[in-house]
């Protein structure tokens, strides 16, 4: 076996990898409302959203061969910067999911990507408007306009309803939360799983084993398709906890606001071509859901902890991705590759064995919200 | 380059607060309708759901578009 051959393939189960820490961390961002109001049990939510992640994953196959366009030179991404840029971000996922906190798997690799560029081509290949367009102001943005929606849905539902009764009302809205929330999850499959899509196909195309106009291999569709929906079923308690239960205390009503206002939001800005993070757009829908009730509260404390995560994901995954492309490349040809994976592995390991100290799962994850803002503090069951 | 491509904000912005603001409003006015027990009303609320469907289908194909 070539050492280029051995590069793809640790390329390729890098990806994957990062496919399913992205399902797992991003169940929330769908389902951790629905979870939180009793729309849907634990277990059956993140089973459907599996479901709609691998079915999206197949809606529109217009998979692009690239990655952090318009942000690094492309004459700059080699398959080890591609496979550093892949560390970092799985890094970052990793970390963010242990601390329970919401957190865009995809300005994570855009993060591990420009550090890995940075060592590997120098300051001049990371184009600044181009982080600064795609990332930073998008990053702002997004959590406002989804506060900005859900506030009004979450005032008006209330308010038109008002004189339904409950009965009518939980249930009726249970049902819309359900929908609802199954367009994000759909929405997340079609966007994310062909991230990694795109990543495997340009690194196909790189090594040869393809050409640039043979399309993306029928293989690759369903391995992503496959680690995303994986990902999705295990289910990222920590981060379901924070987002369904952390932020504020969610009704039905308030459910539904925030998924429809996460769905408008998401597929109007894939529509006019403003992508938008869609962990901050759920999250802001949330926050949103909780400013729109009168007298509901929002835990401002969890909300900062988001904050500060999202303004250090770029520089902290550039951090990894950085140092994961100097390792590589201090050990050169495809041992190098072969050994930060395995510290890559040993890491997450390390990170799951430390997890299970404090676990949060199916059967707590809707206690009581204690503390000043970790999800593994579990109160009284509710 | 722009920073920001504000025409393409302005669009999302507005889309999506008819969008999310219309459907949470057109889904309480059908819950409204389903339960005022009156025949008229249960058409109405009938007709709130179908276009709350309907937006659902034009999120469909907005992926499928994409």
């Amino acid at each position: 076996m070539t050492g280029d051959l051995i590069l793809l393939i640790v390329v390729v189960i890098t990806a994957l990898s990062f496919d399913f820490t992205n399902g797992f961390h991003d169940t929330a961002n769908a389902m951790a409302t629905s979870i939180a109001t009793g729309a849907l049990k634990p277990k059956i939510a993140v089973g459907l959203s599996a479901v709609l992640n691998f079915v999206g994953a197949f809606l529109s196959l217009k998979v692009a061969a690239t990655i952090a366009t318009g942000i690094v030179e492309s004459g700059a991404i080699t398959l080890t910067v591609v496979f550093a840029g892949l560390v970092g971000g799985l890094a970052w996922n990793l970390v963010t999911w242990y601390y329970g906190i919401p957190s865009s798997s995809s300005h994570a690799l855009i993060g591990g990507v420009v550090g890995a560029t940075l060592l590997a081509s120098g300051v001049n290949a990371v184009k600044g408007e181009g982080l600064v367009s795609h990332v930073i102001v998008p990053a702002v943005l997004a959590p406002i306009a989804a506060i900005l929606v859900a506030t009004i849905g979450t005032y008006l539902v209330y308010v038109l309803t008002r004189k339904v009764d409950e009965r009518t009302r939980t249930k009726g809205f249970k049902i819309g939360q359900i929908g609802s929330a199954s367009l994000v999850s759909l929405a997340h499959g079609t966007n994310d799983a062909q991230k990694t899509m795109g990543i495997i196909t340009l690194a196909l195309i790189a090594n040869g084993t393809i050409t640039q106009d043979a399309g993306t291999p029928f293989w690759v569709i369903v391995c992503s398709a496959t680690a995303i929906a994986a990902g999705t079923y295990i289910g990222g308690w920590r981060v379901i906890r924070t987002l369904g239960k952390g932020l504020t205390e969610i009704e039905t009503p308030q459910g539904f606001a925030a998924e429809a206002s996460s769905a408008t939001v998401i597929l109007t800005s894939t529509h006019f071509g403003f992508p938008l993070s869609t962990t901050q757009v759920c999250t802001g829908s949330v926050i949103g859901a909780g400013l729109g009730k009168r007298l509901a509260q929002v835990r401002w404390s969890v909300a900062a902890r988001m904050g500060v995560a999202w303004l250090i994901t770029l520089p902290a995954a550039a951090l990894v991705g950085a140092i994961a492309f100097g390792a590589a490349q201090l050990i050169g040809g495809a041992l190098g590759v072969i050994v930060v994976f395995t510290a890559a592995v040993v890491f997450a390991a390390l990170l799951y064995v430390a997890s299970r100290k404090t676990a949060v799962h199916a059967g707590n994850v809707n206690d009581e919200w204690v503390g000043r803002g970790t999800p593994t503090q579990v109160g009284t069951p509710v | 380059m722009s920073y920001i491509d504000v025409d393409a904000l302005w669009r999302v912005l507005v889309a999506s607060l008819i969008g999310g603001v219309g459907i949470a409003a057109l889904f309480s006015v059908g819950l409204i309708g389903v339960s005022s027990g009156r025949v008229a009303g249960r058409v109405a609320g009938g007709v709130c759901f179908l276009l709350v469907v309907a937006g659902v289908l034009l999120g469909v194909y907005v992926m499928l578009d994409k």
